[in-house]
């Protein structure tokens, strides 16, 4: 008799694949395993795979593939960061006078908020995940959790949890919400004030600590991955970016490779950090750009490949809820903190905080339900029009449901006696429910805003960086506070000048909007007519609605610099 | 509703619920990254790829809860819970004798009929990436024999076997598998039963005799090698290198050949003549057999080194292990070598006698070699106790082999250690017991405060493991160097990915890594066209590890010696 559990072949010298059983004895036979499913590769990857690899670039290819081979390379990126951010933690706890002007020409204070938190938005939009790469804070914790700089140690110090599923089912919104915590933080302490240097060394000592426990709680790069305040922003954001990330060079090698040595680690290198595969890279969302990938490859087939900004707003085959998800609620924060510099925020604030006892000395700002009710209320908004323009434009469709339930194992006696199991016979019922379009529209056009969100969060930095990141040039000569002059340039009258001041900041914030508007018209645009006009009932409305949606949105927030004055 | 059948619990270790019938795939979405290690290791086929999220999906109905894709998932993005379907294993067939004096005939009979056999071979799921390959210490293609016999086609079984293995037939009744390839088996690493696959093997050589050995190729013609030692290593070496035409002489210290084979396991757990079946065909094919010639005493290495192309030196470790006990030079305390060796001629009589009825035997450690001894004083009517210091669940002896001991009668006790020996006029009267405790299987036991007890004996007989000789030409340099862990920093990421590395209940995967290094070290020459095998290499071992590591030190004297023009038949 034969079994049920037996493969598609019946006979004893063919393989389940149909292949004649090979006749050397083979320890890891690649014709032994079954064939990786192809099906759908093409469509799902062809519109997303770059065609630029940097690496195989003309005069900068092979100095960069040496580059990037080199174990202390990302080492090198990140020592001046991490330098800069334990200045930055030692100069506000030992210098810093409470006597000036809080903040203002305090090394810590200047370099964090006057210049890091404006560059960075730039980096996340030319680039993408250029930030994670140099990172002082992941960084220093990966450093701990390797026990070194730059080799390749065998057993890391972590406990080695693995990211809880019931975690992981929310993907990057774990830690959206804690950068609205931090954020709370920082203006509840008014660190980012710019307030007493001391809290900003506070607050970069919590960030550098939470690294530090997670890593050490936790397998690989997981709080890079699923909690840092800053991966949900710079994962979505950054989706305008022009560097897609390490992705294979051909997809073809990488189904047929024996050993994964970019996911598992090799004697060259780690397992990837970040959890991806270069093999399945479809956007630019969660590679790190560590280099560890393309170290490991045993057929050099990892390359660092471009791509067109917004590629990865336009283009992914594989659009993540969790991602749009994060786009509105970051696009709420965002208009949070244009809203609070506006004077009724000041009232509702004052009225809430005396109605619910929300008040510790001259600490009380933001009240936690103003704070949270108009990010939230912000977010509703793109929501709630997406659900409108859902309703009207979208077609009504109908899927087929099908349900399975199997009848259990059956036992088969044998005629040796010895009882089998045959495989459960599945049955089968489907059936026809109606499908709510809401999901697919509403993440494809929040997508289609990340500019728009993006270019918002720039703009929202500029008053700082504009008026003030002159300072750096005396600040780095008296890092501490303490009456140094390291490179003569503490005195310098060129520190107190001002890039720029009032309404000329308004009117580069509201250009920095209008470009991210520009992009979001483009980018929802292509979306539609990629995605969206095929499940609309007319396609010009649908155009039409769509792009009248992301003006309006656009004109809102950039509207709002206006009664905000340049405020900081 | 149908009951799932299965050996750890009705409902499989890892089932959430009594309701759980069948199996339940849960892939992570986010943590999946498409890789499709999982898909292309189902033996199944029970995982697909959605072509739009590319992440894996599966259809639950079809698994059958092996768990190869969670073990082998390189994020952790998959997890099987619920029974494993899968039926129990096939019977044991032990044989009880009636009357143990003098009985030996074998206790385990293996399958009986093909039915038995066919119906354990479709336990079997034919892995597209098989972990039993990588346990079995030989890398017999073991999936492949298993398919060949549900073909019920003998030719192709022993065709697969002969690659790997020329004692199918021994390792199939004196293997450890539970450390090696069933332990290995998915089955196992999912904390379930796995295939029978020694009693499989058995099955195979049972219905048809291993095949004579034959000339295949001409790879190593011209070429001449000395073995020294006719153990497993050394007979294994010979086979390979006589298949590849070359001309073998076997040096061998003994009268017999086979090593621990001949004079260690006795007749009732691995029968004579398949002890003697290998040289017997070696010998038709060509090789010169000289026995009662020992290395250092009447041959030496830089003789045989000028004498012959190549060398391979397989001479074991048979030197028992003594412990400094008072009171071991008594008369009555014999070594078990010298025990077994009388044990087993006197049942190889056609009416063998009871000369040890009534004498209290203690037999002083609880290994392989004092189960053997134990029960080979048992079958001449002795009483037994068998005493081992260490804590009976991290003792390293065969478990079937403990309890077919004490089936038979020998008391095991294990948490004991004998603290010296007592006599009265120069001859054994007794042995003083003293208690030990033992916190894991890494520690040494300790003993514990209480007091010794005399236990009463006439005969106490050391069998606590052997080592390699350390005399003259016998011991080698810088030799054994038992690999005690893996060679390299990092595991082959191919050792990975099959997953037995990864199995919550049982670290076999780690012995088999660490086996893996054994056959390396073989393959290399110990000093110029000299090479060396088995527990002279390695220090105290299994067969099929001898087994292969001669074979693969033969392969690769073969690959260093022959001229490339030689072309295989």
């Amino acid at each position: 008799m034969t079994s049920t559990l037996e493969n598609e072949s019946k006979e004893a010298n063919t393989l389940k694949n149909g292949q004649p059983r090979p006749v050397k004895v083979e320890l890891f036979s690649s014709e032994r395993r079954r064939p990786p499913k192809k099906a759908g590769m093409e469509q799902h990857f062809g519109p997303t795979d770059p065609k630029i690899d940097a690496l195989k670039l003309p005069v900068i290819g092979k100095p960069l593939t040496k580059l990037f081979k080199s174990r202390p390379f990302q080492f090198m990126m990140i020592l001046p960061n991490q330098a800069i951010f334990w200045i930055v933690i030692i100069g506000g706890i030992i210098g810093g006078s409470y006597a000036m002007p809080a903040g203002e020409n305090n090394f810590g204070t200047v370099i964090t908020w006057f210049i890091w938190f404006c560059l960075i938005f730039i980096m996340i939009v030319g680039v993408g995940r250029a930030w994670c790469m140099m990172c002082p804070f992941g960084g220093f914790a990966e450093w701990v959790q390797r026990h070194t700089f730059w080799k390749r140690t065998i057993k890391p110090i972590t406990a080695n949890w693995k990211w809880p599923e019931k975690m992981a089912k929310f993907g990057i919104l774990p830690a959206v919400g804690t950068f609205i915590f931090l954020t709370w933080i920082e203006e509840f302490f008014n660190i980012a004030g710019p307030g007493y240097p001391i809290f900003t060394s506070l607050m970069v000592l919590g960030i550098v600590a939470t690294a530090l426990t997670v890593m050490l709680l936790f397998e690989r790069r997981t709080f890079c991955r699923y909690l840092c305040p800053l991966t949900g922003l710079i994962g979505s954001a950054g989706a305008t970016g022009m560097v897609a990330g390490f992705r294979t060079r051909d997809r073809d090698k990488c189904l047929a490779c024996q050993t994964k040595d970019c996911m598992r680690g090799s004697e060259k290198g780690y397992g990837c950090p970040w959890f991806e595969w270069p093999g399945s890279a479809s956007s630019n969302l969660m590679c790190g750009l560590c280099t560890e990938c393309m170290k490991n490859c045993p057929e050099d087939n990892v390359g660092l490949f471009l791509q067109p900004p917004l590629t990865s707003v336009i283009k992914p085959d594989r659009r993540r809820t969790d991602v749009g998800i994060a786009v509105v609620a970051l696009l709420g924060l965002v208009v949070f903190q244009q809203f609070n510099a506006l004077s009724p925020y000041q009232s509702l604030d004052n009225w809430l905080n005396s109605h619910t006892g929300f008040q510790f000395g001259a600490y009380g700002y933001p009240n936690p339900i103003d704070y949270l009710g108009i990010i939230a209320l912000a977010a509703l908004v793109p929501l709630l029009l997406t659900g409108i323009i859902t309703l009207l434009v979208a077609k009504k469709t109908t899927t087929q449901v099908t349900e399975t339930k199997d009848s259990g194992p059956r036992v088969v006696p044998s005629s040796g006696g010895v009882a089998l199991l045959e495989a459960p016979v599945a049955q089968s019922t489907t059936k026809t429910v109606k499908t709510s379009q809401f999901k697919t529209w509403f993440v494809a056009l929040a997508y289609g805003i990340i500019p728009l969100m993006a270019s918002d969060y720039l703009a929202r930095q500029l008053p700082k960086f504009l008026s003030n990141s002159p300072r750096i040039i005396a600040a780095i000569s008296d890092p501490f506070d303490k009456g140094w002059n390291l490179f003569g340039t503490a005195k310098l009258h060129i520190a107190n000048q001002h890039i720029l001041l009032g309404n000329g900041v308004v009117v580069v914030q509201m250009v920095v909007v209008g470009i991210g508007l520009l992009a979001s018209l483009y980018a929802t645009n292509k979306i539609v007519k990629n995605e969206l006009v095929q499940v609309s009932k007319n396609a010009l409305a649908t155009r039409a609605i769509t792009l009248l949606y992301v003006l309006a949105l656009g004109v809102a927030v950039g509207g709002l610099y206006y009664p905000m004055h340049a405020a900081f | 509703m149908t009951q799932v059948l299965d050996s750890k619990s009705k409902n499989g270790p890892l089932s959430n619920s009594l309701d759980s019938a069948h199996p339940s795939v849960r892939i992570i979405k986010e943590k999946c990254a498409g890789c499709q290690e999982c898909v292309t290791r189902c033996p199944v086929g029970a995982l697909d790829m959605d072509p739009h999220k590319w992440v894996a999906l599966a259809d639950s109905s079809i698994c059958v809860g092996c768990r190869q894709c969670e073990r082998t998932c390189p994020y952790g993005a998959i997890h099987v819970a619920g029974p494993m379907i899968v039926g129990p294993s096939g019977p044991l067939n032990l044989y009880h004798p009636k009357g143990l004096i003098g009985d030996v005939t074998e206790i385990r009979q293996g399958f009986t009929s093909w039915d038995e056999a066919i119906a354990e071979a479709n336990r079997c799921l034919d892995c597209p990436d098989p972990t039993c390959m990588l346990g079995c210490p030989a890398h017999n293609a073991i999936p492949d024999f298993i398919a060949a016999i549900r073909a019920k086609d003998l030719n192709a079984a022993h065709a697969v076997l002969e690659k790997t293995s020329m004692w199918p037939d021994a390792c199939s009744r004196v293997c450890d598998w539970k450390t090696q390839c069933e332990g290995s088996c998915t089955w196992s690493l999912a904390g379930g039963e796995p295939v029978a696959i020694g009693r499989l093997e058995r099955f195979i050589t049972d219905q048809m005799a291993v095949k004579d050995i034959e000339v295949t190729s001409d790879a190593a013609k011209g070429i001449t090698v000395a073995i020294v030692g006719a153990g497993p290593a050394g007979l294994s070496a010979a086979t390979q290198l006589v298949k590849a035409g070359a001309a073998v002489t076997i040096y061998e210290r003994d009268r017999n050949t086979g090593g621990v084979m001949s004079w260690g396991i006795p007749s009732y757990v691995l029968p004579d003549q398949i002890v003697d079946r290998p040289i017997e065909s070696l010998i038709k094919a060509g090789v010169t057999l000289k026995t009662g010639v020992a290395l250092g005493r009447d041959i030496h290495i830089e003789d045989l080194k000028k004498q012959y192309s190549a060398v391979i030196l397989t001479h074991g470790a048979s030197t028992p292990i003594k412990l400094p006990l008072p009171g071991v030079d008594l008369a009555g305390v014999e070594d078990a070598t010298y025990f077994l060796t009388n044990a087993k001629s006197e049942l190889a009589k056609e009416k063998p006698e009871a000369i040890y009825d009534g004498a209290n035997v203690v037999v002083l450690g609880a290994g392989n070699t004092a189960m053997d001894v134990a029960r080979s004083a048992r079958r001449l009517g002795a009483k037994v106790i068998a005493i081992d210091w260490m804590k009976e669940e991290f003792a390293k002896v065969r478990p079937d082999e403990i309890q077919e001991a004490r089936d038979e009668g020998v008391k095991v006790n294990f948490g004991n250690t004998v603290e010296s020996i007592v006599g009265q006029n120069g001859v054994v009267a007794g042995v003083v017991i003293r208690t030990t405790t033992q916190k894991s299987a890494s520690q040494l036991p300790r003993l514990t405060k209480e007091p010794g007890t005399t236990h009463h004996c006439d005969k106490v007989i050391l069998a606590m493991g052997y080592r390699v000789e350390d005399l003259g030409e016998a011991k080698l340099p810088k030799l054994p160097h038992p690999p005690q862990k893996p060679k390299g920093p990092i595991p082959d990421r191919r050792w990975i990915g099959s997953g037995i590395l990864n199995s919550p209940y049982t670290k076999v995967g780690n012995l088999a890594l660490a086996r893996e290094s054994m056959l390396e070290d073989a393959r290399l020459p110990i000093s110029d066209g000299i090479w060396a095998a088995g527990d002279v290499l390695v220090g105290p071992s299994t067969v099929v590890s001898a087994m292969a590591q001669g074979r693969e030190a033969a392969r690769a004297l073969i690959e260093a010696l022959s001229s490339p023009k030689s072309k295989k038949k």
